[in-house]
């Protein structure tokens, strides 16, 4: 049977990871430099660094209990025989 | 960035008022969030009724996981943007212009100034129950031979904002034609 390893759901996720980081940049790049470097701007950055930093800390803490090398099966044969039935 | 250095003001130049929309137009963003928010709790309690298997799955529980943090940082960095977007967008109101600042999305920016003695013709609106009731509106600026208006979106207080800019216009269009004569 054909299978892959959970694993390889982490490659996307990383992907997920880097395009939130990229606008999380994009977006604080912006207030740094066109906001009024008043109060509310710090509290803004600092609300939104904190509330990342908690989904991400939960996201790490919750997906580390798991076991990444557990496999899925798809159903379909490796090798090339069984499909034939030989 | 400060304000005096976005606009370079001229020695005689005072800001009158610095302008954004009107909180609640951010308001409406923000429930908007707590809605998407509130959904992946809800499927949680939904399996956890209906399919608890899937809650424990060894394979099903870390995909669940992926997906849940995906959805949570995409909604805090969609919220965030349209933070971004709310608060960057600003008009700045002196005695001399009126300068447009305005954020579109992460990748465009538009600053715009129009001197006040070229405008003509200023309009305020309030359209709608929420901004009737909360007095907010559109202020439109109208200059001679431009089809172009340059407009206040969504600020508190249009009406006011309207009066003031028509008794800023006449003050400026006094101090141009005595530095003529």
């Amino acid at each position: 049977m054909f299978s892959i390893p959970l694993s390889i759901f982490l490659i996307p996720y990383a992907l997920v990871l880097f395009v939130f980081a990229l606008f999380s940049l994009i977006n604080l790049f912006h207030l740094v430099k066109f906001g009024e470097g008043i109060f509310p701007d710090f509290i803004a950055t600092a609300a939104y660094l904190g509330v990342a930093t908690l989904i991400l800390f939960v996201s790490w803490q919750y997906l580390s209990g798991f076991n990444w090398k557990e496999t899925i099966d798809l159903g379909l044969p490796t090798d090339v025989n069984q499909l034939f039935g030989q | 960035m400060h304000l005096g250095s976005l606009i370079k003001q001229k020695s005689y130049e005072r800001i009158v008022a610095l302008l954004r929309r009107h909180p609640f137009v951010f308001l409406k963003d923000a429930a908007l969030f707590l809605l998407l928010a509130a959904i992946p709790v809800g499927i949680y309690y939904a399996l956890r009724s209906q399919a608890p298997d899937l809650l424990a799955g060894p394979v099903s529980a870390p995909l669940l996981g992926l997906l849940a943090s995906t959805y949570a940082l995409g909604i805090w960095v969609f919220f965030f943007t349209q933070f971004v977007d709310y608060y960057l967008d600003a008009w700045i109101l002196t005695n001399d212009r009126i300068v447009n600042v305005e954020q579109q999305g992460l990748f465009s920016r538009t600053v715009s100034e129009l001197d006040l003695y070229k405008i003509q013709d200023v309009t305020s609106e309030v359209h709608g129950a929420i901004p009737t009731l909360f007095n907010y509106g559109n202020v439109h600026i109208q200059t001679a031979g431009e089809e172009k208006r340059f407009v206040f979106e969504q600020v508190p207080n249009p009406h006011e904002i309207r009066k003031q800019i028509m008794d800023l216009v006449d003050e400026d269009r006094k101090h141009h034609s005595q530095a003529a004569t």
